[in-house]
């Protein structure tokens, strides 16, 4: 574990580490980040305006994200909406939150918790 | 994908918006647009996915959503506020609870409540579904019919100094109420009358014919006097209204029109400079566009209607009876002086009045004035109606209530544990009454929401099954008013069932009491009587709701077993005017419609063809004075009153009105035939020569022009219903087509085909004669019945739907309470079976209790309708709003229901098995 003080945002709710996953790829709109994560977790958790606006207000003052100045080039793009990219801290945050779940696995997986389960 | 879609996703847009108030200032700025954006996206995305009814779901997910996080993002804002903007400690903001106990302590611990309740209402989904969706119902329900009656009768009028606007009508003996004025009156009144700053009048239009592109058309058009647009707030949109020499006999022909009707005739772009229309036959120069919103006040009736729905407007002086003083055609509004009020204004009226009736002895005797508010000349005849419509809904939302607070009763008591243990734990009673007011508050709040939204939807539907007619319609819209008026009802109603269950809750015992569960009979029984109370209570209104609903069924089955007095089956008729611009003689006129008549006969399988000027249950009617021979000619132009009909020899036999004596007309009544004939109705006989034969009789019509001439009577037939169903039989007098020309005639063909199939050949036939003629109204007689009990119908409906859901919520409520009661009995059940009682014994006694309480709830009840069911007396056709019969069965109905309701929890109570149930001790 490295000592960056990331540690101390552990552990992360679920949406806020799936916002977080969502724009690990690419910076994205709100909008975009809902369906992102609902195609990830195959409409599991589906994200609704309160909820997702007051993570990323969250996210925002934590630094975890940030708003860009300049929006990506994209075709049919409402110029309108605020698209928000990963800061370093984010993503040290997030990785730090995948290897704290990986370690949980494992330790499922040593138990035998994960039998039956598709491998993963 | 689905028809309403756009409207409903403003609709619920705006509602969005508006609920994000619930957000701190700051956050709503930087989000606010976003989060609308976000939501609208989603709601567009699943309605094309996944259709209404996920659309419905996404919404009311999205608005626990958004009250959720209000609540916690409201809590920690508070705190930030409170000094500790404290954004390095980020570790909780999963956790915001845990920072409120830093905060303010009111709101501390509302907060708390809130989030307690939201945590509870997602533990337990089956309760919190049920309680909202009654709410939701309840309050959808209430929150429609109060949208219109709020845009029909409590909206302001929207005219200027509209508090000072009133209408002046004429009175006579006989109608107290009021009517049109003859147009000559409004001189003399404007000259008379000190009351008033200005006066003017309008009328309809009887129908005239737009021509020039494509087919004729019928329109409606509206007469105005000079100063009408100034006293109604009427602005030019485009070019200008009319000039005060424009009003003036004589006149160049000139027309204002309507927004809508430019736009669809001319497209948006043009300016109205040098355009033109043709009305029957005249070319009228368009001077100006009249503003978009502007509307006619008008009166429910047919012909009313018409100037409501008016797109032009025409100078008064081209009324044909702008300078008749006999006929009244006026519609008179007015505005009082400042200063003057509504009684003061009546008076100077009265004394008017008796000046005019000295002044056209002729005209007046016996003509009074009066004046009243415009409003309630707009809207006074659907004004009961609408608030009896009202006051059922107000019981259906009470039944839902009451519904809500029996689940919150019967959960109070399995909550009772941990209410006790709260209360043990240090929190006070007070405390505890607010922590569950909170809870139920929040679920009508929210259920009242989903109501909001199903109201959208129920004006839409509303307004689809023939509400359009009720006057003001369209200004019935949800706005921020309804808005308020829906969160109040649900605040209201949150406290209203809310509290008895809250108060039950907060009854605090000691904590060693409870958890040994004793003491749970004592408050069981307290308990009990309160939720029999509430089922009584639910009985008795639902009761009356289901009698209302059963008189009005009654009245309705008997207004449509009415006896129309002909044979509507396989008739179909039409309409057509020949203006007497084109056809000025007589002659044409009946040259044309011999045409007619023959080659309409000439189609396959008609059988006859007959026309008539006016035509049964079609809304139109011609009323003359009548002077009997060898009686003194009538004094007043209302004394003796007959309905003219200018009928063709086969009208009889095509609508099937039998001749009763005498014959029907025939080649030898010719235009200038010596003798001029009539035939009467039995009515008409029996009031003229009671007892007498009335054939070879002889009478005369007093028309426009003075004394007609005298008619020899040689049939009489038998009475038709002309003015509806439910309206008694007038006086009628059928003079022949022959002798009579009129230029606006209904035609009728009996015919083997139904009315789609014959259309087209009619409509054909008529413009092979002249391609300028609109045929309209053409449809099956059928349809003229089923629109003369149109409202009656609609009246029924609704009750009966508000009925029937009143009494499914009340089986739902003596379903839950008897079910709650027995499984909490369950011991004293299982003790009774082990000392040997009966099964049959336990079923009669859980039974014979809720009967008890439904014989409660019946008795109160038939109390509550007897005194109500007047109120619906005047809608109620041929029976008594105290109809015993309909009294007697509706309430076995319902006992039957209760009984039913109870008897599953019945059974289960006999399945106690004695071993089981003693185990607990």
């Amino acid at each position: 574990m490295t000592s960056d003080g990331t540690e101390s945002y552990l552990p992360l709710s679920a949406v806020v580490f799936e916002i977080l996953l969502a724009l690990a790829g690419e910076d994205r709109h709100g909008y975009d980040i809902m369906r992102e994560v609902e195609r990830r977790t195959e409409e599991r958790l589906s994200l609704y305006p309160g909820t997702l606006y007051r993570a990323v207000n969250r996210l925002l003052a934590e630094g975890l994200i940030e708003e860009l100045e300049e929006r990506p080039a994209r075709p049919n793009d409402d110029e309108r909406r605020r698209y928000y990219r990963l800061t370093r801290l984010g993503r040290n945050v997030a990785g730090a939150e995948a290897r704290r779940l990986a370690s949980q696995v494992r330790a499922a997986r040593a138990r035998n918790l994960l039998k039956g389960s598709t491998g993963a | 994908m689905t028809q309403p879609s756009g409207r409903n996703i403003r609709f619920a847009l705006a509602l969005y918006r508006t609920l994000l108030i619930a957000y701190p200032r700051t956050f709503r700025d930087r989000y606010g647009d976003e989060m609308v954006r976000l939501f609208r996206d989603r709601c567009l995305r699943t309605l094309q996915e996944r259709g209404t009814l996920g659309f419905l779901q996404c919404w009311l997910r999205a608005l626990v959503d958004l009250a959720m996080n209000a609540v916690l993002e409201k809590a920690s804002f508070r705190l930030e506020r409170g000094g500790r903007t404290d954004t390095s400690d980020c570790r909780s903001w999963q956790n915001s609870d845990k920072r409120l106990r830093r905060g303010d302590p009111m709101w501390q611990s509302l907060w708390k409540d809130l989030l307690f309740a939201a945590r509870t209402a997602r533990r337990q989904p089956g309760f919190t579904a049920t309680a909202i969706i009654t709410i939701a119902l309840g309050t959808g329900i209430a929150s429609t019919i109060f949208t219109i009656v709020d845009g029909v009768l409590l909206r302001p009028l929207p005219y200027p100094n509209r508090d000072r606007l009133v209408a002046v009508l004429s009175t006579t003996a006989q109608d107290r109420t009021g009517s049109p004025l003859a147009p000559p009156f409004l001189r003399d009144l404007q000259e008379r009358c000190r009351s008033f700053e200005e006066m003017a009048g309008y009328s309809p239009s009887w129908g005239m014919t737009l021509t020039g592109s494509g087919e004729p058309v019928q329109i409606d058009a509206a007469f105005v006097s000079p100063r009408l647009f100034d006293l109604l707030g009427a602005k030019p949109l485009a070019g200008r209204l009319f000039l005060p020499q424009e009003y003036e006999p004589g006149a160049e022909p000139v027309v204002v029109v309507s927004r809508g009707f430019w736009e669809q005739r001319f497209g948006s772009g043009v300016a109205p400079a040098g355009q033109s229309i043709v009305l029957d036959n005249v070319r009228y120069t368009i001077i100006g566009i009249v503003s978009g919103d502007f509307r006619m006040p008008s009166r429910r009736s047919q012909m009313q209607q018409r100037v409501l729905d008016a797109v032009l407007f025409l100078p008064f002086a081209r009324n044909p009876y702008a300078e008749v003083r006999r006929v009244p055609v006026m519609n008179v509004a007015a505005r009082l002086s400042p200063g003057v009020n509504l009684t003061q204004a009546r008076a100077e009226l009265d004394r008017v009045a008796r000046e005019l009736e000295l002044l056209y002895p002729a005209t007046n005797r016996d003509i009074g004035l009066t004046a009243m508010p415009l409003r309630e000349a707009m809207v006074g005849e659907v004004r009961r109606p609408l608030l009896v419509l009202l006051g059922a809904v107000g019981c259906l939302l009470l039944i839902a209530c009451v519904n809500v607070a029996n689940l919150l009763l019967a959960r109070g008591s399995a909550r009772e544990r941990e209410l006790s243990l709260r209360a043990a734990l240090g929190a006070g009673r007070a405390r505890i009454v607010r922590q569950l007011l909170v809870e139920s508050i929040m679920m009508s709040t929210l259920g009242s929401l989903g109501g909001i939204l199903a109201a959208n939807w129920g004006i839409q539907a509303l307004v689809g099954i023939g509400f359009a007619a009720l006057p003001r319609i369209h200004e019935a819209r949800i706005d921020a008013r309804i808005l308020a008026f829906s969160l109040l009802a649900a605040i209201g109603t949150g406290i209203l069932f809310g509290i008895v269950p809250a108060l039950q809750g907060a009854r605090t015992k000691s904590v060693a009491e409870t958890l040994n569960g004793f003491g749970r009979g004592g408050t069981e029984v307290g308990g009990r009587r309160v939720r029999n109370a509430l089922v009584v209570v639910e009985i008795a209104l639902a009761l009356m709701l289901a009698i209302g609903a059963g008189l009005l069924v009654r009245s309705f089955w008997r207004l449509t077993n009415v006896d129309a007095g002909f044979a509507a089956d396989r008739l179909t008729a039409f309409s057509i005017t020949l203006p007497g611009t084109r056809y000025p003689q007589p002659e044409g006129r009946r040259a044309f419609l011999d045409r007619l008549v023959a080659s309409i006969s000439s189609l396959p399988t008609v059988e006859r063809v007959g026309a008539v000027n006016r035509l049964p249950l079609s809304g139109t009617n011609t009323a003359v004075g009548v002077e009997i021979e060898g009686r003194p000619a009538p004094t007043r132009p209302d004394a003796d009153v007959v309905d003219r009909r200018v009928a063709t020899s086969d009208y009889f036999a095509t609508m099937g009105i039998p001749l009763l004596t005498g014959r029907g007309f025939d080649v030898r009544d010719r235009a200038d035939a010596v003798e001029r004939v009539a035939i009467v109705n039995d009515a008409l006989a029996r009031r003229a020569w009671p007892g007498e034969n009335p054939l070879g009789k002889r009478v005369r019509l007093q028309l426009l022009s003075g004394p007609g001439p005298w008619l020899s009577v040689v049939g009489k037939v038998r009475d038709v219903k002309h003015h509806g169903l439910d309206t008694p039989v007038q006086p009628e007098l059928y003079v022949p087509y022959s002798q009579a020309s009129v230029e606006s005639l209904f035609v009728v063909v009996r015919a083997g085909a139904d009315t789609p199939a014959l259309a087209p050949s009619i409509r054909r036939l008529v413009w092979m004669i002249d391609p300028a003629l609109p045929v309209n109204n053409l449809a099956p007689v059928r349809d003229l019945i089923a629109d003369s009990v149109e409202q009656p119908r609609l009246r029924t409906m609704l009750f009966g739907g508000f009925a029937l859901a009143a009494v499914v919520l009340a089986m739902i409520g003596i379903y839950g309470v008897v079910s709650y009661s027995v499984s909490c009995r369950t011991r004293d059940f299982g003790v009774r079976i082990a000392l040997g009682a009966e099964t049959g014994d336990i079923r009669r006694m859980v039974l014979w209790e809720s009967l008890t309480v439904s014989f409660l709830g019946v008795v109160l009840g038939c109390l509550g309708s007897l005194v109500l069911t007047r109120l619906l007396a005047s809608t109620l056709f041929a029976i008594s709003p105290t109809d015993p019969s309909t009294f007697v069965v509706v309430s076995l109905l319902l006992v039957a229901v209760a009984i039913l309701a109870a008897y599953v929890p019945a059974r289960r109570a006999t399945r106690v098995d004695p071993v089981n149930a003693l185990r607990f001790e």
